[in-house]
């Protein structure tokens, strides 16, 4: 037994970042077994908190307050234009609770010859990403999904699909629903999406990309066929495993989060695990492998190698940054082109094999994107209209 | 003088640019001070806090709630994010998502008036004392760090923030605090 003193000692080791990884551990088991050391720790959180913000409290600048207030006024204001057509499409979507197949025609409707339009960012201005994504439905039918949010949408065979407030793509389960097709999402260059899949997997999706996926998961497994990048968050059930085809490759997985990255210009995938364990398949069986959390398999040419990696470099992009350690200036340039959508040309290509780290904020202009690369090497970027020259 | 819940409801009522103004004069730093300890990194909270402030103007949020949950409903938001942010990365543990939910009690209750009482409180600790409370909990700095910059043992550290933490706790239980706090917490 343990006195109150001492459970006092533990929760502050704890707290001050004293303990080890192994220590954290067995602290953790501790805690989650005593209600007495919860109330202690509780309270010892608590009282940081307190003193932590007491003292903090003149350096968070009021002036921020005041520039964000007036930030984010300019943004709603956007939103007042938009009004009009939120409201339609909240009003239509009502609607298509009754009228099967109504659908097509609020979402930008195309039919399935025809390719969807995607508007072209300025020549003199090139744009970051913004969410956006054609979904092919198992009919053949085409939806645009930009930036419409809070929208329900019923398909012709009673499964519905949501796009919540976050703008996210969500399959629910519907009792009786008998769904059998595909649904294919595809990301242009200059998008991303995410998606969450009927079972609660969720899944970033970055530009340049595609994924298969059934709408509903009946039978044995749960099989999905990705192309390009993607960070999965797999729901786990043991008794359906799930499995991403990407390329040659197939990645069996229990519940976990991982990262993808397959383009074929990259000559190589890149699968990185960060929590949790799968299962790389080739195709010659000899080669599978079991990753660990941390670790990256690449697979190049049929081959299969495995190294340690630094995993926020490939969990960063899905939020607000593009990391990258000592990478070739070719693949930040590929990875910046996917996401700007612009062409690169190397006035010499030695260029192409220097190094950049950094990481890289991914909703600002790409002037100050190159700046920070220019910064840190000594390239030097030349923009006309959307062509950049990289010297 | 303190901003009323209340006020910045009634505020919204009238006009959504009188009630934001208001809204973020009373919760930016709250809200921003507990995403920098939730996330322990100063660099998401900004965005953080604006995603909460966007949502609950966007969604009028302002006009489903009371003012006996104004900010339970705030610092929930806030939390959400920053456990999605680390949920992105990696698994959180029992401990993170305990120290989450006492965060976010205290962070109901604390109030702007309350901190140059908790600062009387520091300030009224005995010199080394205060000095270790400072350097471990808002500097964020290791034992061994603290034990070094202050030319004591690390025993001695541990001793004094021991210490130092039991005598505020006192102080934070003084009637007139006390009261206050009470006060505040009855409104929830």
């Amino acid at each position: 037994m343990m006195i109150v003193e001492e459970k006092r000692t533990q929760i502050h080791d704890y707290l001050t970042g004293a303990m080890d990884e192994a220590k954290q551990q067995t602290f953790n088991h501790w805690l989650e077994q005593d209600e007495e050391a919860q109330q202690l720790f509780r309270e010892e959180v608590q009282k940081f908190r307190r003193v932590e913000w007491a003292e903090r409290w003149g350096q968070v600048n009021d002036m921020k307050a005041e520039e964000h207030w007036n930030d984010l006024k300019k943004t709603l204001k956007l939103d007042h234009q938009n009004k009009n057509t939120s409201k339609r499409i909240l009003w239509l979507s009502t609607a298509a609770a009754f009228v099967i197949g109504i659908i097509s025609t609020f979402l930008f409707y195309s039919k399935p010859t025809t390719t969807p339009t995607i508007q072209v960012a300025q020549s003199t201005s090139i744009k970051p990403g913004r969410p956006q994504a054609t979904l092919l439905l198992e009919n053949g039918e085409k939806l645009l999904l930009g930036e419409t949010k809070d929208t329900c949408l019923i398909l012709a065979n009673q499964n519905k699909i949501t796009i919540s407030q976050a703008g996210e793509l969500q399959y629910e389960s519907v009792k009786g629903s008998k769904g059998e097709g595909m649904h294919t999402l595809s990301i242009p260059r200059g998008g991303e999406y995410k998606l969450a899949l009927e079972d609660g997997t969720e899944i970033w999706l970055n530009s340049e990309t595609k994924l298969k996926y059934p709408i509903h998961f009946s039978g044995k497994e749960r099989r999905i066929i990705l192309k390009g990048e993607a960070y999965l968050q797999v729901a786990r059930n043991e008794s359906q495993p799930f499995i991403v085809e990407s390329g040659d490759m197939s990645i069996h997985v229990l519940g976990t989060s991982f990262n993808i990255s397959n383009y074929t210009e990259d000559g190589k995938s890149l699968t990185t695990l960060i929590a949790g364990k799968i299962r790389i398949v080739m195709p010659d069986e000899t080669k599978n492998i079991t990753l660990q959390p941390g670790e990256q398999a690449i697979v190049e040419k049929g081959e299969i190698s495995v190294k340690k990696v630094n995993t926020k470099l490939y969990s960063l992009w899905m939020k607000e940054r593009f990391a990258f350690e000592k990478e070739s200036i070719e693949q930040v340039i590929r990875k910046l082109s996917r996401w700007y959508n612009v062409s690169f040309t190397f006035a010499d290509s030695k260029i192409k094999e220097k190094r950049f780290t950094g990481s890289i904020p991914k909703y600002s202009d790409i002037s100050q994107v190159l700046k920070i690369i220019e910064m840190t090497t000594n390239i030097h970027f030349i923009i006309k209209d959307d062509m950049i020259t990289i010297q | 003088m303190q901003i009323a819940d209340t006020d910045i409801l009634d505020a919204f009522k009238q006009n959504v640019n009188k009630g934001g103004s208001l809204l973020f004069r009373r919760y930016y730093k709250p809200l921003i001070l507990f995403s920098n300890s939730l996330l322990n990194d100063d660099t998401f909270s900004e965005d953080i806090v604006q995603d909460v402030f966007y949502h609950f103007i966007n969604t009028h949020a302002y006009n489903r709630i009371s003012p006996n949950t104004l900010a339970t409903f705030l610092f929930r938001a806030a939390r959400n994010l920053c456990v999605n942010k680390i949920r992105n990365t990696r698994e959180y543990t029992y401990a993170e998502l305990l120290s989450f939910e006492a965060t976010e009690e205290e962070a109901i209750t604390f109030s702007p008036e309350l901190v140059e009482a908790i600062r009387k409180a520091i300030r009224q600790l005995p010199e080394k004392t205060r000095a270790v409370v400072l350097s471990i909990i808002v500097e964020k700095k290791k034992y061994k760090e603290t034990a070094e910059s202050l030319n004591v043992s690390v025993n001695t550290v541990k001793t004094l923030l021991n210490h130092g933490l039991k005598q505020l706790r006192k102080q934070f239980s003084d009637p007139a605090i006390f009261l206050f706090m009470l006060s505040q917490q009855s409104c929830l």
